[in-house]
């Protein structure tokens, strides 16, 4: 909100340079955003903060705390007006239907006005403060406004239709405005009405055919006091926001409606002429009475951390203008002046107190504080642990960490398959590709993976991110299903491996990596999907696709990307996409962790290549060997898959293990590692596969 | 026979360090000492043709002989071998200037290394880390922070709302002294961290201090400084008489610990629903004439927020802070736009 220099030194005491003024402002009052130049003048743009409107929106009213704030002297303008005999009661009904919507409704009337242009130092006021000079009833109007703050209309009083009601609109009422444009009212917005319709929406803009013109001569001065809530609701609604919205939206005082009026008919007379009628027409069913509040000393020397003499409270309360009604010892109860809506309880006066007295003088003071620690949700400490580690591990294997928008969006959606049912759903999105908040986070990093892919060889990426999905009961400790999942993806512009395995595999052995560092030795893969697994995953290739297990327990699930979508995706190249429950792979990982001491007698290894068909799992056949091999087989390891094209014709691959024999009791002989392989060749010879050792 | 002995050494001195292989030093050791034919071993067999007191003579002499020998054929030995190793060394040279074989590389994104930091600090003053849902009722986010609906303050927070809603709910009302009924209660995308204060203190009784940090979302448009989607860092410390002087301090040892020097704030006037008083915190290294930086709101909890949180304001006290990470990021690393951090891109995150 633009102040103008020149206008506040004609209230308070100013002989710092505005530059000076703006910094002493920011420090204790409000953030001064800009200085402007302008003419002689300078204006200062304040951030004024929202609970302050009602008494510091108007240069009398930023005066009185500038002075405050110096503890210096503040002169408040003074009003002569001259009436003429006629009582303005006998020109202007004024009735409020509701004193919670308009608590109060002020009014003057004026006659033999002439309308003209402004003179030269009221246009240069409303200039510095960036309001656009119009006429010079109309610019007294804004200028009392910016003044002590309080909104005021103009209505030319020949164009009213009886007398003025303060009421809701009709269902389908409607009004020209002052903008031109035509609004569509409603019973949640007030109207200023006269007895033929509305003439105005309430606080917030001026009706056309009731506002000033050139010809005007005679006017009803509006100064009135609306409910806050109502001025939003309507201003919202309408999507229309003025100044006087701004200032009533945010509170006004109640009782300055009357000296508002004044000012403004004896600046109109002053400017433009004409008579002003006898006294005001004023409802005011229920007068604004002061706060009585209880400040207490101990509290405020608790609260601030520090001591501050007692002489000066009192004294800072009166600079605000408060009024002690009884003091002690022990605090004082003071009232709160009524322009001052911020200040309801003690909290609002130490902030007062504080600040007149300077935050920069309260030092920092070491916490008195018991050795227990704070409380802590335990299920989060766990998982935030396992977090951590994961993406400890992640890195570890050569994965950088992404982070990514939570939200999604048609194409993405469309992309990769999936259908938007189950997802939360934005009412005001902020883009067509931000509408919804994504389930499954695997697909936005597979799209950051091709995204990269345009100038990267080979990507691998990963998240530790969340997935949203709605409840069908939400409950306020729970709106909506939040899953923190682990999401990772390797994508390689060129796979050099014959059969284009690098990306799946090697995601596969980085999950190997991690599963097993996490503890969890006994993960496997499983690619008997469902058909709701699947489709919960469109974007998987249907045979590089399996649920990553741990035990008996689904805790995720990897995949290579399908190449058509890969095509949509504009990803040159191959990608393999894996998502984890974080949660469930906590659990796996905490059921797991145990410790085996290291063997004390040597093992002996042998090797074994055998011949299986092709559609054969290598899981499967190391669990036959395992299975064969006894007690004393205590590990097997596949370290060569062969698919030859000769022995692709033949629907045959060959798998080739190491085989290690071990007792945890004694050094093996020959004769006992020879019965063990007798044992296995046994068992492969029955399937018809062939050996070769 | 002593000259023959004597002969032998001679031969031996030159001949065995005149090898220049360890092959033509195995011969010379054949030569003198091999069992068929060695020079030493001949002489050794005429030994027993001798007179008892030649023979010890001769025979103490030949053996002195034969170690002297084998002494000087390890002694070449050694000289040989270690010459044959500095060849072999010496074609084994690398060139130490070529690229080395890495390891595979990963990185940490740099928010996770930061928020890491900034927790560590916390846990190290003995708070603990809390979190909250991201998608918060209304309620949350705004009335129990005693911003109810309507209230001009809640345009400091441009907001995405969901289209779900959730069943009307009941809820102290901080204004007033009864159980509000929300009828058509909003969800929405939370805008701050600030509803994990009121959703722990739910569950926690006093004295306590913790720090939150977590996703929060925007609804504005984007430029280098702002985003849809970033980070916050909420804090809150509840006690008896936790005061502003307390979170000065706090908050400093917060500062010198991130930034790892001696860091100063300073406080000024603000506005927030939900602490009385409020402050904005600017910062900057103590001692410095440089300009202040705006890093974080902050204030003592407001009694409404107690109460709606189902405390006693008039037996608890406190303060709250709220800051963003991505600003603290900004800052540390000199980064130039907030919109690199969601931005994916490898270019970026393989420098952290």
């Amino acid at each position: 909100m633009k102040f103008s220099y020149a206008w506040l030194k004609e209230f308070a005491k100013l002989k710092e340079s505005p530059e000076a003024l703006a910094e002493f402002l920011t420090l204790r009052a409000f953030e001064v955003e800009t200085i402007a130049k302008t003419g002689k003048d300078w204006a200062l743009d304040i951030k004024l903060l929202p609970n302050r409107a009602a008494d510091a929106s108007g240069h009398v009213g930023m005066a009185r705390e500038i002075a405050a704030l110096k503890n210096s002297k503040f002169a408040a303008p003074t009003t002569k007006i001259t009436e003429a005999k006629e009582p303005a009661k006998n020109a202007v009904g004024v009735r409020i239907e509701n004193k919670t919507d308009c608590p109060r409704y002020t009014a003057r009337v004026m006659r033999g006005v002439k309308v003209g242009p402004s003179p030269a130092w009221l246009r240069e006021r409303l200039e510095t403060c960036g309001i656009q000079s119009i006429s010079n009833v109309v610019d007294a109007a804004n200028f009392v406004m910016l003044e002590l703050g309080q909104p005021l209309h103009a209505f030319d009083a020949k164009k009213l239709n009886g007398g003025i009601t303060v009421r809701r609109a009709k269902q389908g009422e409607k009004l020209e405005a002052l903008d031109d444009k035509t609004y569509a009212l409603n019973p949640e917005i007030l109207v200023i009405a006269d007895d033929a319709g509305a003439i105005a929406i309430a606080g917030i803009k001026g009706g056309k055919a009731s506002g000033v013109h050139q010809g005007t001569t005679d006017l009803v001065l509006e100064s009135a006091n609306f409910d806050p809530v109502r001025i939003r609701i309507a201003s919202q609604r309408l999507n229309l926001k003025t100044d006087a919205s701004w200032r009533f939206e945010r509170g006004q005082d109640p009782n300055q409606t009357a000296l508002a009026v004044d000012r403004l008919a004896a600046l109109i007379q002053n400017i433009a002429g004409g008579d002003i009628l006898t006294g005001r027409a004023d409802q005011y069913p229920a007068p604004a009475k002061p706060k009585t509040i209880l400040l207490r000393a101990a509290y405020l020397e608790r609260l601030s951390g520090m001591v501050i003499p007692a002489r000066f409270i009192a004294n800072a309360l009166g600079r605000i203008g408060c009024r002690i009604k009884k003091q002690s010892k022990d605090g004082w109860m003071i009232e709160a002046p009524t322009q001052r809506q911020d200040l309801a309880i003690e909290e609002d006066l130490i902030e007062e107190i504080v600040r007149l007295w300077g935050y920069d003088k309260i030092k920092a003071v070491a916490p008195r504080i018991p050795l227990a620690p704070s409380p802590l949700a335990e299920e989060e400490a766990e998982s935030r642990q396992w977090r951590e580690r994961v993406r400890d591990l992640f890195v570890a294997a050569g994965f950088t960490e992404n982070y990514q928008y939570h939200f999604t969006g048609e194409k993405l959606l469309a992309a990769f398959g999936v259908s938007a049912e189950r997802l939360l759903e934005l009412e005001n999105p902020a883009s067509a590709e931000f509408t919804h908040l994504a389930n499954h986070p695997a697909h936005r990093l597979v799209w950051h993976a091709a995204e990269n892919l345009r100038h990267a060889e080979r990507v691998a990426l990963f998240a530790v991110t969340k997935g949203f999905e709605r409840r069908d009961n939400p409950t306020p400790a729970k709106p909506a299903d939040e899953t923190s999942y682990l999401a990772a993806v390797i994508a390689t512009k060129q796979d050099r491996t014959p059969r284009q395995e690098e990306a799946f595999l090697g995601l596969k052995g980085a999950l190997d990596e991690v599963l097993e560092r996490l503890g969890i030795a006994d993960h496997w893969y499983d690619d008997a999907l469902t058909v709701g697994e699947r489709a919960a995953f469109p974007a998987m290739h249907p045979y590089r696709a399996a649920k990553i297990m741990a035990g008996e327990q689904a805790v995720g699930m990897f995949a290579e990307l399908h190449p058509d979508v890969a095509e949509r995706l504009k990803l040159k190249g191959r990608a393999a996409f894996a998502q984890i429950r974080l949660d469930a792979l906590a659990r796996a990982a905490e059921e797991e962790y145990s410790f085996t001491a290291p063997p004390k007698f040597p093992a002996v290894v042998r090797d074994l290549a055998v011949v299986v068909p092709s559609d054969v799992r290598a899981d499967d056949v190391e669990e036959i060997i395992q299975a064969a091999g006894g007690k004393l087989l205590a590990d097997t390891d596949l370290f060569d898959y062969f698919e030859s094209d000769e022995l692709a014709a033949e629907g045959k691959k060959s798998l080739a293990f190491h085989l290690v024999f071990q007792s945890p009791e004694r050094t093996l002989t020959d004769a006992e590692v020879s019965k063990a392989l007798a044992a296995i060749s046994a068992v492969l010879t029955e399937k018809d596969w062939e050996m070769r050792t | 026979m002593h000259d023959e002995l004597k002969h032998i050494e001679n031969a031996a001195e030159t001949e065995i360090r005149a090898a220049k292989t360890l092959d033509e030093l195995e011969e010379r050791r054949i030569q003198f000492l091999g069992r068929e034919r060695g020079a030493l071993t001949l002489i050794l067999r005429q030994l027993k043709n001798l007179a008892p007191a030649e023979r010890a003579n001769v025979g103490n002499e030949a053996n002195r002989l034969r170690e002297k020998v084998e002494r000087l054929i390890d002694e070449h030995a050694a000289v040989l071998r270690s010459s044959a190793r500095e060849s072999i060394l010496e074609r084994e040279r690398i060139d130490v200037s070529r690229p080395g074989k890495r390891p595979p590389r990963g990185h940490l994104h740099p928010l996770t290394k930061l928020i890491r930091e900034i927790e560590q600090i916390f846990l190290s003053l003995g708070f603990a880390v809390a979190e909250g849902p991201d998608v918060e009722t209304e309620w949350y986010n705004f009335d129990a922070l005693n911003i109810p609906a309507h209230h001009p303050a809640r345009d400091m927070w441009d907001t995405f709302w969901l289209r779900q809603k959730i069943p009307s709910t009941k809820h102290q009302d901080p204004n007033k002294s009864k159980i509000k009924n929300l009828e058509t209660p909003r969800l929405l995308l939370r805008t701050h961290t600030s509803p994990v204060q009121v959703r722990y203190m739910e569950k926690h009784q006093p004295p306590l201090r913790i720090i939150a940090p977590g996703v929060v979302y925007r609804y504005e448009a984007t430029d280098v400084t702002h985003e849809i989607q970033f980070h916050q860092l909420e804090g809150l410390m509840v006690d008896r008489d936790i005061s502003i002087a307390n979170f000065r301090y706090v908050i400093e040892q917060f500062f010198t610990r991130l930034f790892g020097k001696a860091m100063e704030v300073r406080l000024r006037p603000s506005y927030f629903p939900f602490t009385e008083p409020s402050f904005e915190v600017d910062m900057r290294a103590k001692g410095s004439k440089g300009a202040w930086l705006e890093i974080s709101g902050a204030g003592m909890v407001h009694p409404n927020v107690f109460k709606a949180a189902g405390l006693n304001p008039k037996q608890w006290q406190g303060f709250a802070f709220g800051m963003g990470i991505e600003r603290l990021a900004l800052l540390k690393w000199k980064i130039p736009d907030v919109r690199l951090f969601h931005s994916g891109d490898i270019r970026f995150l393989k420098q952290f």
